[in-house]
């Protein structure tokens, strides 16, 4: 099991819950390959990147609004992300009946999850805390 | 290989009561600090009394006694340098370029007068050389002379011979360095210079010489200072140096402002030598980028050549330590005496007693400066580090004002402290004590255990402390347990270092020490000064028997850097 | 989360950054590996981990627990960290069982005794116990000190480059030992090297840094080796073929086919990167994509050769480059030279060179 520590928490009620949920189709993904189930992550698998590359989207959208200084480098690393996300499927499309590539793809979620998802976002954490102290001053479109 | 993750609820991570752990380093710094402070305190009372306006004594001495200091101080100097520069730097060049019969005897023997106090040889000579003495009743009774107007010769209390006494005990520090500085230099430079065409003697001058200028300067610079240092011989030939007018001032005209104007005047001497030592430290970092150990070419001498090498370096070492000591071998059998000896031991139970404790403190005090530079880092504890050491450069009599004066008001702030709150007069309680020479002794040595455990430490890789660190053990711990035994040798060196300078220092203890308190050094001064070298022979032989302990210790380590030999120490570490 | 985190990073040492907001994750039981030039922080990076170095900003924890962020710090004895110095830092004063156990002092004599004699026994030192640390050869000692970090079970392994002492011949082999060693014990492992191959055969994942202390790319091996984000972190795993030149009708055409550059635009520069070992050459019946290609020169290296080639035909007519092929290649011998690229080998880049 995957457990998200309060360090690990970006104080942002939208974002945390996203990764939140992240890590629980995580935990599925490995329940399953531990289980015996490899076969469910050929849906699971689908799930969290769909579900990753929204949150991506969600994020910017929050970030944008706020008027993050540093958001188009925020950008830029999120769609560096894509070729993961892709070594993602490709694993889950051979876990089945491929024994190594379930170990692998669990490492690659945890990872993932861990150093590019949680990691990158902790960057803005203060920013986020400073602009939510200021009374949720947004910039005006 | 699996992930492993944590089970249940993650802890909260601790945040509090962790933030004591760089807290108590602070102890270190400020242990270092005190140090620093306390070693400097006399320095900065000799120039804060100096400035203090009070009695005109300052002018007065301007226009009568100060010029002749200065010049007879200059030309001391002059002779000093130009004298071990001389010997000092052929010694050096003989022993580790040439090979000639006693070569290998010579490498370490040359180092033999440095265990002669200067004043001890000063006796030695004045007494085999004046006129009542041996050698001059000898030449009477040859030549048929029989007044001092019948002939001519040398005399030996005078400046000139001042700087023949100096020159002959102190020409081994520019010999120690040189030969250090000849022994790095890359042999592919004087064999590039002799394929260029230039022949052993120009390469040396055009060379080998321009490239050992920094540690031949270092060299000069210690012997320099110790010229400043001394007392004895001056005080014994009369001449009018900088220190003897310092003991002048303070002990006969009963000036304290006038001492400390004189001593000040002193500081901007050395404070010239050792700038142009750190200069020349600096531009020793850039020559000694070659590594490569090659064993040096020798220059085979022959002949009648191989005979002047051998017989140069034979009559310095006679000069210097074996006549002198052959003549106090012999009073001391002539003289000897067992009530005398008894008093004499009685003597030396002091100087022991009190440079062994000197020599203690001092390296337990150097442990603490050391170890707070090395842990705690930093310019400011590097600058504390060398404020600690400042003393060494300073001459005795200077510190034996500071210490004198910096004590008296100590002395007087508690009594009168304790008069006004208690009723009571402590009356002074360090002047004039033990307390007040051990503390006059650390002042002026502390450089050197200092230097000596500094470079034990260095030779630690700090890896060491990063590995005890990480496998529990704290800062306390790791000193205890990994650099005190691996520096066991620098401690101990440090100790007798510093403990054999006290034994031969005369110029504080006379100052400093207890009334009727005697070492042998002081022993020694008052029975020559009154003629009475017979009776001094045993003590001042003492003082050379301690001296001699760390010329054994140089010995072995340039037996141990020769070529070849290097293996030996310490495996990889 | 078991293992260490890392988080945002900066050091500087007066004016000049070592670290710039490097953060990194290593799970228990995982080998993460910093790969970059030497000078570029990485070493830095494992002492401030390991409290010997003051941290700056950022922050440390592990297994939950911060040890490290502005204002706390936990002192070096306190996190549990196993550190392996370059140098092993193997006390000298002490017998191989003494440097081991030195870590083990809140056990009984007993236990710290046996615990020393186990690890011993498994780097293959047991009968060294009593010998002094400089009687051993430079693997033995590196065992020792692998022994030592792992000795009081830490929860952090950290090892700074732990291989660069030693002669070729015998690197693979310990790398080999150390790999083993630390799967059985499960720690997690942050590890600093400058050789590329040591980090590709180590490690779960990779960061790369760059020569100003920030985190280039990091991801698993294959991913850094096969897609590498610039042209710097693709050099770093060995020489490439550069083809250099301007984008026309959105792509650039090569001798060994066109490579679209849709981000360029016509007109700018664009460069093509192969590695040595994506150019295979063959003298059978030629396919799609193959380009005819003269021998110059083939040096033998041992398991595989350099031949140099040149284009005769095509956008590149002329250009030489170089090809590495597996073992020994015959430039006499008759017969048309077809060279071909293994597309996963190429990248392309933006710009002209640096």
């Amino acid at each position: 099991m995957v457990q998200i520590s309060s360090s690990f928490q970006i104080e942002s009620e939208a974002i945390d819950a996203d990764h939140r949920h992240l890590v629980e189709i995580i935990n599925e993904i490995t329940q399953a390959i531990d289980d015996g189930r490899p076969e469910e992550c050929a849906r699971l698998v689908p799930n969290f990147v769909d579900f990753a590359k929204q949150h991506f989207a969600r994020e910017e959208s929050l970030l944008a609004e706020y008027a993050y200084p540093l958001l188009e480098k925020h950008r830029r690393h999120h769609h560096s992300l894509g070729d993961k996300l892709q070594t993602m499927l490709n694993l889950a499309a051979r876990v089945a009946e491929h024994p190594p590539a379930r170990e692998s793809l669990r490492k690659e979620l945890v990872y993932f999850m861990l150093d590019d998802v949680i990691n990158e976002d902790l960057n803005f954490k203060k920013f986020l805390s400073e602009v939510d102290a200021d009374g949720k001053k947004k910039v005006e479109k | 290989m699996t992930l492993q993750s944590s089970q249940g609820a993650a802890p909260r991570p601790r945040r509090n009561g962790v933030g004591r752990s760089w807290g108590w380093w602070d102890g270190w710094t400020v242990g270092a600090l005190v140090i620093a402070g306390l070693a400097v305190l006399p320095i900065l009372a000799v120039i804060l009394i100096a400035f203090t306006p009070g009695d005109d004594i300052w002018s007065h001495l301007a226009s009568t006694v100060l010029p002749g200091y200065i010049v007879t101080t200059l030309e001391l100097m002059a002779g000093v340098g130009a004298g071990t520069l001389l010997i000092g730097v052929s010694a050096a060049w003989l022993v580790t370029m040439c090979r000639f019969p006693g070569r290998r005897i010579f490498e370490w023997a040359m180092l033999l007068p440095m265990a002669m106090p200067a004043y001890v040889i000063a006796y030695v000579y004045t007494d085999l050389l004046e006129f009542a003495g041996p050698l001059q009743a000898m030449l009477r009774e040859m030549f048929g002379w029989s007044s001092k107007r019948d002939y001519w010769f040398p005399e030996i209390r005078s400046t000139g011979g001042a700087m023949a006494m100096l020159t002959l005990v102190l020409y081994p520090y520019v010999y120690l360095l040189a030969r250090a500085a000849f022994l790095e230099q890359s042999v592919g430079v004087l064999e590039a210079s002799r394929s260029l065409g230039r022949g052993p003697w120009r390469s040396f001058f055009t060379v080998a010489l321009p490239m050992a200028r920094p540690g031949i300067v270092i060299g000069i610079s210690f012997a320099l200072m110790e010229t400043l240092n001394d007392f004895g011989t001056v005080d014994f030939f009369a001449v009018n140096t900088f220190t003897q007018g310092i003991f002048d001032v303070w002990m006969n005209m009963n000036n304290i402002a006038g001492a400390a104007q004189l001593a000040t005047v002193l500081l901007l001497f050395v404070a010239v030598i050792v700038l142009s030592e750190r200069y020349a430290r600096r531009k020793q970092r850039f020559h000694n980028t070659t590594s490569k150990y090659q064993p040096l070419p020798a220059y085979r001498l022959r002949g009648g050549i191989a005979l002047l090498a051998t017989g140069f370096c034979t009559v310095v070492v006679t000069l210097g330590f074996l006549l002198p000591t052959f003549v106090l071998l012999a009073y001391a059998r002539q003289y000897f005496d067992p009530v005398l000896a008894l008093e004499i031991s009685a003597h030396a139970a002091n100087s022991v007693q009190l440079s062994a404790l000197a020599g203690v403190i001092a390296m337990l005090v150097a442990i603490v400066v050391a170890y707070s530079v090395r842990i705690k880092g930093g310019p400011l504890l590097r600058a504390v580090g060398r404020m600690a050491g400042f003393g060494y450069a300073v001459p005795g009599a200077v510190l034996a004002v500071g210490v004198m004066v910096t004590l008296g008001q100590v002395d007087n702030r508690l009594d009168g402290f304790m008069r006004d709150s208690f009723g009571i007069s402590t009356g002074l309680l360090f002047s004039g004590t033990i307390a007040a020479v051990t503390f006059g002794y650390l002042v002026r040595f502390l450089a050197l255990s200092l230097g000596t455990v500094e470079a034990g430490l260095g030779k630690i890789t700090p890896s060491m402390d990063g590995a005890s660190r990480n496998l529990g053990r704290g800062a306390l711990a790791t000193m205890y347990r990994v650099h005190l035994p691996l520096m066991r040798g620098s401690v101990l060196t440090a100790v007798l270092l510093v403990f054999v300078d006290c034994m031969k220092e005369l110029p504080m203890t006379i100052i400093l020490r207890p009334f009727n308190f005697q070492t042998l050094a002081t022993f020694v001064h008052q029975y020559a000064s009154d003629e009475q070298l017979g009776e001094a022979a045993l003590a001042a032989l003492s003082i050379v028997a301690v001296g001699i302990l760390p010329v054994i210790i140089l010995s072995l380590v340039i037996a141990r850097s020769r070529p070849g030999a290097g293996a030996a120490m310490g495996g990889d570490h | 989360m078991q293992g260490l985190h890392i988080h945002g990073i900066h050091h500087a040492y007066g004016e000049t950054a070592v670290l710039e907001n490097v953060s990194l994750t290593v799970p228990a039981g995982e080998l993460v590996c910093l790969l970059g030039p030497s000078g570029c922080g990485k070493t830095t990076l494992l002492r401030v981990a390991a409290g010997l170095e003051k941290l700056q900003t950022g922050s440390i924890t592990i297994d939950d627990t911060v040890v490290a962020e502005p204002g706390l710090e936990l002192p070096p004895e306190e996190r549990k960290i196993g550190f392996m110095f370059q140098d092993y830092a193997l006390f000298p004063h002490l017998t191989i069982r003494e440097n081991v156990s030195f870590g083990l002092f809140r056990q009984s004599k007993r236990a710290a005794h046996e615990r020393a004699m186990e690890m011993l026994h498994q780097v293959g030192l047991d009968h060294y116990a009593e010998d002094f640390p400089h009687t051993l050869s430079g693997g033995q000692q590196q065992r020792v000190a692998l022994a030592r970090a792992l000795a009081p079970a830490p929860r952090l392994l950290l090892l700074d480059e732990p291989f660069s002492g030693l002669d070729t011949n015998m690197r693979a082999r310990i790398r080999d030992e150390t790999l083993n060693m630390l799967k059985q014990t499960n720690v997690a492992t942050l590890m600093v090297t400058h050789d590329p191959r040591e980090a590709m055969y180590m490690s779960d994942r990779i960061k790369v840094m760059g020569a100003n202390g920030q985190v280039l790319q990091s991801g698993r091996p294959v991913d850094i080796y096969y897609k590498p984000v610039d042209e710097y972190v693709a050099r770093l795993f060995g020489p490439v073929n550069v083809i250099q030149g301007s984008v026309c009708q959105g792509g650039l055409e090569t001798s060994f086919g066109r490579y679209p550059a849709d981000e360029i635009g016509d007109g700018g520069d664009m460069r093509v990167l192969i590695r040595l070992e994506g150019v295979s050459l063959h003298n059978g019946a030629a396919t799609p994509g193959d380009a005819p290609v003269e021998v110059l020169s083939a040096h033998l290296l041992g398991d595989s050769s350099i031949v140099h080639i040149r284009f005769k035909e095509g956008a590149n007519q002329g250009l030489e480059i170089r090809a590495r092929v597996h073992g020994s290649f015959d430039p006499t011998e008759s017969g048309e030279v077809w060279a071909r690229v293994d597309p996963r080998c190429v990248f392309q880049y933006a710009g002209t060179p640096s």
